[in-house]
């Protein structure tokens, strides 16, 4: 079986064939390689971040004066450093022992030397809601990679479809066929890894240098190319090829050469052609109820669009604050034990005190009158980490009730950035994904229609109607379709929500935007099918 | 060389079917040149697509020198079209994206034969197409794609040699030299069977052919059989 030279010459002589796969492989590797690479780089950013708070050491304890060092003589590991005392425990020592122990003996020798655990952080230093969402979100774009390719790849194979009907009536085995389709695609799919994993990390670096800069010092990322996870991209891309090729090579398998060579497919009939019925109505059901095919393509390429869509969009209604009362701030402040309210004066006085600059802001959290003995808390949001540090230590705000709100605020900031690049990576190449394979689909679906198109303007039909009895057809297709995926994204959002642990509800303002996009998107390519019919038409 | 015995090919289900070729019988000898005439949807090119393993029957037997096709699996199904058939089609089915050289070349590449340049050269002079070789398909005219389509049909050297309707798209000159070339290799001892509707040809072949089967079809049944 010449294979090589059937690639050289599809290579040389329709390249484009070959490009709208490659570009799709390629697209498909990004979306996984992107993934992976957002979530090493925030595991790796995290782990960063532990170790440079805690020096390396499993736990830190401080402040500690020289006269408080006989307190650790019990504790294995343990290193003076200026003011404070690094532990790195030794690989025998039970650590919820020794940290027991210790915190029990300073509490005793009345010190006020705080101990901070890094080892838990150390071992397992990531956001597990961040690493839930990339794991759903990996096997989302897995799903994405192998719908688009299958889609794209039938398309490919129908434009293949003479040539392999003709190397079977030549005498060509199924094996050998199998083994041309394989090659082709394996040839594709490696230089589509070679390219998308080099795309993915540039634009990855890019995007976490320069989209996540001002959250520096809050989201915890950094760039980071994991080879492991290099590795796992491509067994998952040639996974998902050789998925495709067994799977249309089956189909393959059970038809005849002359099948494959004339083409023939019984339509399924339509509705019975009733009186009245005007033509575009009845073009359209036809189209609907025969080419069943393209109702399919319609819909897997809208449904990961709108499914991408409204779960982004809820997530972002939910992460971006809404009023003062939804917004989370550092620190909350409470009376403690007693029946007087903290006035808004005495807690300005007490931030005055302790940050002169005034970098905070104040916001009492049931409402601004004041005068009301029912104001008890104060949302204090401050725009430097150590005034919110020397605010909980000091002295003055011990007779309060604090509660802190930082760490959960960083980690609603972290998801909230985490799908601010989700969206980017996966908006562009999802998109781009469908747009490829719709512009594909209708390509072909109008070039099969060649003649029909000729024969209608043969018969009367005027320019102008014939254009219009496609364009219906993809209108009604694509609103049925948007219509279709709707429920399928509103179920994912709420899966995710369980799985999130978070209530997140789409509303019509979070439905609204996908739909829109979605809508834009089918007008866009109703548009590019008019094109393609008016050149037809031109042409013929 | 071809028994053909009591088959039927049926299109489609249900209340749609159509029994495209109806218990059809009929044997073609060795060397003879075979003639399935009739009109359109007669049936005669599913009937030929049968016996060049193209197409399944429903029912009956094809048995082409002593195998019986359709009991054949579907690798062997592949070797019989391989080495022991050659197939003409009416709209040459040449890929596009070899040249002439390559089309013809290709059965031979698909047998992993080694050697077959010399052969392949002999094929396109006895088919008029030298000058041709390293042209794509879509720069050369009907009658030499023909011409291809035929030389790649004889690359293997096949006992038989089935061909439908190969004037179809054909002008009259063109049509003429390409029945000329049929039978001249008929004559050399390649067993060939046509389908064609154009009653000019049918004639034509059955003045000039040593052994002529002429077979009439009419509602996928064989109504005549003459020769």
């Amino acid at each position: 079986m010449p294979i090589k030279l059937l690639i050289r010459r599809t290579f040389t002589r329709q390249p484009t064939l070959y490009i709208k796969l490659f570009i799709m492989l390629t697209l498909s590797v990004m979306m996984l390689m992107n993934t992976l690479i957002i979530r090493d780089s925030e595991r790796y950013g995290a782990r960063t971040e532990v170790l440079e708070k805690s020096g390396g050491y499993d736990y830190i304890v401080e402040p500690v004066s020289e006269d408080e060092l006989y307190l650790f003589s019990e504790v294995p590991g343990w290193e003076y450093l200026d003011g404070k005392v690094g532990i790195i425990l030794p690989s025998g020592a039970n650590p919820s022992e020794v940290s027991y122990k210790l915190s029990q003996r300073l509490k005793e020798a009345g010190s006020g030397a705080m101990l901070t655990s890094y080892r838990s952080l150390k071992e397992s230093a990531e956001f597990s809601t961040f690493a839930t969402l990339m794991v759903g979100v990996l096997i989302f774009a897995a799903g994405v990679a192998l719908v688009s390719i299958w889609l794209m790849y039938a398309a490919y194979l129908d434009t293949r479809r003479a040539d392999i009907g003709t190397l079977y009536s030549l005498g060509a085995g199924m094996k050998q066929v199998r083994a041309w389709l394989r090659r082709e695609l394996l040839v594709l799919t490696a230089a589509a890894l070679v390219l998308g994993i080099l795309l993915s990390a540039v634009f990855m670096f890019a995007v976490i240098r320069l989209c996540l800069t001002d959250l520096a010092g809050v989201t915890p990322i950094l760039y980071r190319f994991s080879p492991l996870s290099m590795l796992l991209v491509i067994g998952m891309t040639l996974g998902i090829s050789m998925a495709v090729i067994s799977l249309h090579t089956r189909r393959l398998a059970g038809m005849s050469p002359s099948e494959l060579l004339a083409d023939t497919h019984i339509p399924r009939s339509s509705k019975e052609l009733r009186d009245g019925r005007s033509l575009e109505g009845f073009f359209t059901s036809a189209s609907l109820f025969r080419d069943k095919k393209h109702n399919r393509i319609c819909l897997f390429a809208t449904m990961p669009l709108m499914v991408l869509g409204i779960v982004v969009s809820a997530h972002f209604g939910m992460y971006t604050p809404e009023d003062s009362a939804r917004r989370l701030g550092d620190v909350q402040l409470y009376v403690t034990d007693s029946e007087v309210a903290l006035h808004r004066s005495e807690a300005e006085a007490l931030l005055n005190a302790l940050d002169p600059d005034g970098r905070y802001i104040l916001t009492p959290v049931d409402g601004d009158t004041s005068d009301d003995p029912l104001i008890r808390r104060m949302h204090i949001t401050f725009a430097d980490k150590s005034v919110c540090d020397s605010l909980l230590t000091s002295e003055q705000v011990q007779v309060y009730k604090v509660k802190d709100f930082r760490a959960q605020n960083a980690d609603y900031v972290r998801l909230y950035a985490g799908f601010g690049v989700f969206f980017i990576v996966f908006g562009l190449c999802i998109y781009a994904d469908a747009f490829l394979l719709l512009a594909t689909y209708i390509g072909a679906f109008l070039e099969n229609r060649r003649r029909d198109i000729l024969l209608l303007g043969e018969i009367g039909c005027e320019e102008r109607r014939i254009v219009r009895l496609y364009m219906t057809q993809y209108a009604v297709r694509g609103g049925l379709a948007i219509l279709a995926a709707l429920p399928l994204g509103l179920a994912l959002t709420g899966v995710m929500s369980v799985g999130l642990a978070m209530p997140v509800l789409p509303n019509l303002v979070t439905i609204l935007p996908p739909v829109l996009i979605v809508a834009l998107f089918a007008a866009a390519y109703v548009l590019a099918s008019m094109r393609t019919t008016r050149q037809i038409i031109a042409e013929g | 060389m071809i028994q053909v015995t009591d088959i039927t090919k049926i299109y489609g289900t249900g209340g749609a079917t159509v029994h495209a070729v109806d218990h059809v019988s009929f044997t073609l000898g060795e060397g003879q040149f075979g003639l399935l005439c009739g009109a359109s949807g007669s049936g005669k090119s599913t009937l030929l697509s049968m016996c060049g393993g193209l197409l399944r029957p429903e029912a009956g037997e094809i048995v082409v020198g002593g195998e019986n096709l359709t009991q054949m699996k579907p690798e062997a199904l592949a070797a019989y079209r391989l080495k022991r058939a050659g197939y003409i089609f009416q709209d040459f089915n040449l890929m596009k994206n070899l040249t002439l050289e390559e089309n013809i070349a290709l059965p031979a590449m698909i047998a992993g034969r080694k050697s077959y340049s010399g052969n392949l050269r002999e094929l396109a002079e006895r088919v008029g197409i030298t000058g041709r070789l390293l042209h794509f398909p879509e720069e050369v005219s009907g009658g030499e794609r023909q011409r291809c389509a035929i030389a790649r049909a004889l690359i293997n050297s096949p006992s038989l040699l089935l061909a439908d309707e190969p004037t179809g798209n054909l002008d009259a000159d063109n049509a003429a030299q390409i029945v000329r070339l049929l039978l001249e290799i008929n004559r050399a001892g390649t067993t060939v069977l046509m389908v064609t509707h154009d009653v000019g040809l049918r004639d034509y072949i059955r003045e000039n052919a040593p052994s002529p089967l002429l077979l009439n079809m009419r509602d996928g049944r064989i109504y005549e059989k003459i020769g």
